[in-house]
C-alpha cells in the first residue's frame, strides 16, 4: 500500500475512533411506573426522564437532538383489548433534561385481568437509539392488574365513642372464602365502621396489582370504600385468587 | 378508555425495500459481463475501501449496538422492582413528587388521579391541603429549573460549546432536599409521604453513568 493511501486509511481510522469514543453519550435516565385506583378506574402512568453527558461538541457537532420514548401498554388478558402504545416526548439537546409521560385509564371488571408493560428508550438524531431499557414488545417492567373480591370476618376490633358516635376500628380480618380461593389475593389491613358490634362478615371489592407475572404473586391492593356488611351467615365467598377471578356470590359489585 | 400526555407515535414509516444488486447480474448495472479487476491500483483501492467501510461499520455498531426490540437491560441499571433498597432516596423523591404534583395546565382527570393517589397515601383533608402547597411550590421550581437547564444547553449547542449539566443536576437535587425539609416540618404528613415514596421505589428503574 502506498504511503498516501496508508495515511488516508489511518486518518479515517482515527476519525472514526474519535466518533466512537467522543460521541457516545453517558446516559442518566429513569423509567418510572405508578398506578392508583379509585375503586372503579385504574390510573396507570409511565414516564422516562433524564439527560446525557459526555457528548463532546468537537466530535458530535451541533444540532444533535435526543428524543425520549416510553412504551406503556395495558392488555386485557380476557379479550385481548390493548390500551396505550408508544409515546414520544419533546426532543432536546444531548445535555438537556428530556422527558415523556403517558397516562392510561382502564376500568377492570370482575372477569378480566390486565397486564401492564413498560419500557423506555432515547433516540439520538445522528446515532439512533443509544439507550434502551426494554423496548416495544420487550417490557422492562411488567405488572398484572385485577379486580379483587373478598368475603372476610372481623377477628380483632376496638370500639369507642368519637364525636358522640360509636365507632369500631377493626384491625384484623380472617378470610371466609371457598377452599380453592383460600388464601385470597386481597386482605384488608383494617376497617373503621359505625357498626357496633361489627357485622360478622363483610364483602370487599378493590383493585390490586403485582410485579410478579408468575407464582408466587405478591399483590398490592388499593384501599377501598367498596365494603358491604352481611348480617346473616353467608356461604363461603367466591374470592379472587389469581387466575380465578371470583366475585360470583360477593355482594360488592 | 382514555390516554393523555405524550404524543402517540401513530405509525412508523415502512422501510422501502429494494432488490439487492447482484454481482454479475446482467440487469443490475447494464453490463452483462462480469470482469476481473483491471489492475493492481483498482485492487489496492478496493482494499482501502473495504478497510474504511469496516471501520465505519464498527463505529456505527459501537454507537447503536441494539435496536429497541431487544429486551436486554442496560448496564448499570438499578431495578427497584428487584432491589428497591438500591434506589437513592433523592431520585425516588424527585420522580414521585413530580408524579404527584399537578402540571400548570392540569385537567379534571389529573385532579381525580391526584385525589386517588392522596387516598393511597392516607392523607386527611388537612394534610391534603398542606401537601398540595408543598407540591405546588416544588413543581413550579422544578419546571423553572428544567427551563433554565434546557435553555443553557441549547445556547451552548448553538454556540458550539460543550455543555455540562452538572450545575442543573445539583439544583434539582437541592430542590428535592429543600422540599423534604419542608415536609419534615409536618411530622405525620412527612411520615406518610416517606412510606409512600419507599413503596414506590418498586416502580423505578434508573441508569446512571457510563453506557
Amino acid at each position: 500500500m502506498k504511503p498516501s493511501k496508508l495515511f488516508l486509511a489511518s486518518l479515517i481510522l482515527s476519525l472514526s475512533a474519535g466518533v466512537a469514543h467522543g460521541c457516545i453519550p453517558s446516559p442518566n435516565y429513569t423509567l418510572y411506573a405508578s398506578s392508583t385506583s379509585d375503586g372503579t378506574y385504574y390510573y396507570s402512568t409511565a414516564s422516562v426522564s433524564g439527560y446525557s453527558t459526555g457528548m463532546s461538541f468537537s466530535y458530535c457537532g451541533n444540532g444533535v437532538l435526543h428524543t425520549p420514548f416510553v412504551w406503556h401498554q395495558l392488555k386485557n388478558n380476557a379479550n385481548g383489548t390493548i390500551e396505550g402504545g408508544t409515546f414520544s416526548g419533546q426532543p432536546g439537546c444531548p445535555g438537556c433534561q428530556i422527558s415523556v409521560s403517558n397516562e392510561q385509564i382502564i376500568a377492570p371488571t370482575s372477569s378480566d385481568f390486565w397486564e401492564e408493560d413498560d419500557a423506555g428508550w432515547v433516540q439520538c438524531s445522528i446515532a439512533g437509539i443509544f439507550w434502551h431499557n426494554g423496548g416495544e414488545g420487550a417490557p422492562a417492567l411488567s405488572s398484572l392488574i385485577e379486580t379483587a373480591y373478598l368475603r372476610a370476618s372481623p377477628t380483632t376490633w376496638t370500639c369507642s365513642m368519637i364525636g358522640g358516635q360509636q365507632v369500631c376500628n377493626i384491625t384484623q380480618f380472617s378470610s371466609f372464602c371457598t377452599a380453592p380461593t383460600t388464601p385470597p389475593d386481597y386482605m384488608p389491613h383494617g376497617l373503621v365502621t359505625t357498626d357496633n358490634p361489627p357485622s360478622p362478615y363483610y364483602d370487599f371489592k378493590t383493585v390490586c396489582y403485582t410485579f410478579s407475572l408468575s407464582a408466587p404473586y405478591s399483590w398490592i391492593c388499593f384501599p377501598t370504600s367498596n365494603v358491604k356488611p352481611l348480617a346473616a351467615t353467608p356461604p363461603s365467598g367466591d374470592c379472587t385468587k389469581y387466575p380465578h377471578a371470583g366475585g360470583s356470590n360477593i355482594t360488592t359489585q | 378508555m382514555r390516554s393523555k400526555a405524550g404524543r402517540a407515535v401513530q405509525e412508523h414509516d415502512a422501510p422501502q425495500q429494494s432488490e439487492p444488486l447482484k454481482l454479475g447480474d446482467p440487469d443490475a448495472c447494464g453490463d452483462s459481463t462480469p470482469r476481473p479487476f483491471r489492475n493492481s491500483v483498482e485492487k489496492e483501492f478496493l482494499y482501502v475501501a473495504v478497510l474504511v467501510l469496516s471501520v465505519f461499520a464498527l463505529g456505527a455498531w459501537a454507537q447503536n449496538p441494539v435496536p429497541h426490540q431487544h429486551s436486554a437491560s442496560p448496564p448499570n441499571l438499578i431495578d427497584g422492582s428487584k432491589n428497591p433498597e438500591l434506589i437513592p432516596d433523592s431520585t425516588a423523591y424527585r420522580v414521585v413528587l413530580l408524579d404527584l404534583s399537578l402540571p400548570s395546565n392540569s385537567s379534571d382527570l389529573d385532579r381525580r388521579r391526584q385525589a386517588s393517589l392522596f387516598g393511597d397515601i392516607g392523607l386527611t383533608p388537612s394534610e391534603t391541603l398542606q401537601f398540595n402547597t408543598v407540591l405546588a411550590e416544588f413543581r413550579s421550581k422544578y419546571d423553572a429549573c428544567v427551563q433554565r437547564w434546557n435553555a443553557a444547553g441549547e445556547a451552548a449547542d448553538k454556540a458550539g460549546l460543550d455543555f455540562d449539566p452538572a450545575l442543573y443536576v445539583q439544583q434539582l437535587e437541592d430542590l428535592v432536599q429543600s422540599t423534604r425539609s419542608d415536609l419534615a416540618r409536618q411530622p405525620i404528613l412527612n411520615l406518610k409521604v416517606a412510606g409512600y415514596v419507599q413503596h414506590q421505589k418498586h416502580g423505578i428503574q434508573i441508569q446512571k453513568g457510563a453506557n
